[in-house]
């Protein structure tokens, strides 16, 4: 059973957005049309501190929350479109299209590039029988915990993809966190991240508004070539 | 949300997967990437750490340490005032002195914290309790005692979710606090306000229609 689906699309921009009036009074009608229900602001405040020269400094920020709750939308210096739903992850392409659009307008509004981008997949299940998961031949575990009730599992993977982004060939992160946990009562949930992000290492600012719909094309590709690999695991 | 660890690191900018660790050479006080050979742009990210001394980065890392505990501890003061205001709420429903009670309870905020804490709570609790017409009411008037500059930046965005309120009252405070801010930029939400009340369309083009000209 789908405890929890969360999907995130991210961009570090090079701009900031910040919380003005006019910021406000622009963005809620145009992000309302495009998320399809009311939007809320809200201006919170962060604080960074620059590790080069030790300066403290606050800053206001801009985000927004749709009215079910469903849709969060945070300007930082990373801007970050993220919906939550108990849906199943392959009927989730209407909501990462209004997430794609409202990330790209936001882009296009400030006129702002990004130098990475990033597609993250959040997924809670339970009431699995996660002991047959357990038993799969792929998890191996040290032999003292044979035949024992396994509370807590952990795996993480990573390797490099290469996709293509209107012509230019760029390198991906595809990090897969899988995780089993119980709670107090024996109850045992099943969570799995993935996570499929471009290089750290390349700071060019090379994506606009136009480069976000090629990339979660590619992306997508992946998560779901990921997810039915997963989907094998636990059936 | 739940985020993974590798998630955590890279949201701070510093994403420690395997492949791009990042190179602290003390002796040359730089810091490079060891992963510059996947660009596709020439990459140049290699700076100074401040003096050249290593304890200077320890200090830094502890001053983010410090800071990071210190927005943790105004997390859980917002979450505990917007519990206390909710309880100022029910106070004041109960004693018939509503506006009182929550006027009351926003300027102890204000008072023992900070405006910074206020705008937490008050844009919290008005998201929490949107249909509540009484509760945004009587925040409303409470925010008539300050001016646009201490409730600025997130004045606005309460003004902005007042105007869009079905409510006509609570729409009558938003045209309130437009007036008492006395900010041109927050002329423009009355724009395409929805109002039923004849009133209250009168009030809007006499008042505001005055600070059109006078403002703009």
């Amino acid at each position: 059973m789908i405890k929890s689906n969360t999907i995130m699309i991210s961009a570090f921009s090079d701009k900031h957005i910040n919380p003005t009036t006019e910021n406000i009074l622009v963005m809620l009608p145009a992000l309302k049309d495009i998320i399809g229900t009311d939007m809320f602001p809200n201006v919170f405040i962060s604080q960074n501190i620059d590790m080069e020269t030790g300066n403290i400094s606050s800053q206001s920020n801009l985000s927004f929350a749709s009215s079910d709750e469903k849709y969060k939308i945070i300007c930082m210096e990373r801007i970050d479109i993220i919906c939550s739903t108990n849906k199943a992850i392959e009927c989730l392409d209407g909501e990462i299209e209004k997430c794609v659009h409202a990330l790209e307008y936001l882009l296009e509004k400030a006129n702002a590039s990004a130098s990475r981008l990033a597609f993250n997949v959040d997924y809670v299940l339970e009431q699995l029988s996660v002991d047959t998961i357990l038993s799969k031949e792929f998890i191996k575990v040290i032999g003292f915990y044979d035949g024992k009730n396994i509370r807590e599992w952990s795996t993480r993977t990573n390797s490099y993809e290469e996709i293509s982004i209107l012509g230019n060939k760029e390198l991906v992160n595809t990090i897969t966190d899988i995780e089993i946990n119980s709670n107090d009562k024996g109850e045992k949930t099943y969570h799995y991240h993935i996570d499929i992000n471009t290089l750290p290492g390349n700071q060019g600012l090379r994506f606009n508004q136009s480069h976000i719909h090629p990339f979660l094309s590619e992306t997508s590709h992946l998560y779901k070539l990921i997810n039915s690999d997963i989907a094998e695991i636990i059936k | 949300m739940i985020y993974s660890s590798s998630t955590d690191r890279y949201r701070d900018g510093d994403n420690e997967s395997t492949s791009n660790r990042r190179k602290i050479d003390i002796s040359n006080e730089t810091s490079i990437s060891q992963n510059d050979t996947d660009s596709i742009l020439s990459y140049n990210n290699s700076y100074t750490i401040g003096e050249q001394y290593p304890q200077t980065l320890d200090r830094r890392i502890q001053s983010k340490a410090v800071a990071e505990k210190e927005e943790k501890r105004i997390d859980q003061v917002v979450h505990k005032s917007i519990e206390e205001l909710s309880a100022a709420y029910y106070k004041g429903v109960i004693s018939g002195h509503l506006s009182e009670e929550i006027e009351e309870k926003i300027i102890q905020i204000e008072y023992c914290h900070s405006m910074r804490i206020l705008g937490e709570v008050l844009q919290k609790t008005v998201y929490k309790n949107f249909a509540n017409e009484s509760f945004l009411v009587s925040i409303g008037d409470a925010l008539l005692r300050y001016s646009f500059r201490e409730v600025d930046p997130w004045g606005v965005a309460i003004v902005s979710w007042f105007v869009g309120h079905p409510s006509d009252e609570v729409k009558v405070c938003a045209v309130q606090l437009i007036d008492n801010w006395n900010d041109k930029e927050l002329l423009y939400f009355l724009d395409n306000i929805e109002i039923k009340a004849e009133w209250l369309k009168t009030y809007i083009f006499s008042i505001i229609g005055n600070k059109r000209d006078v403002l703009l």
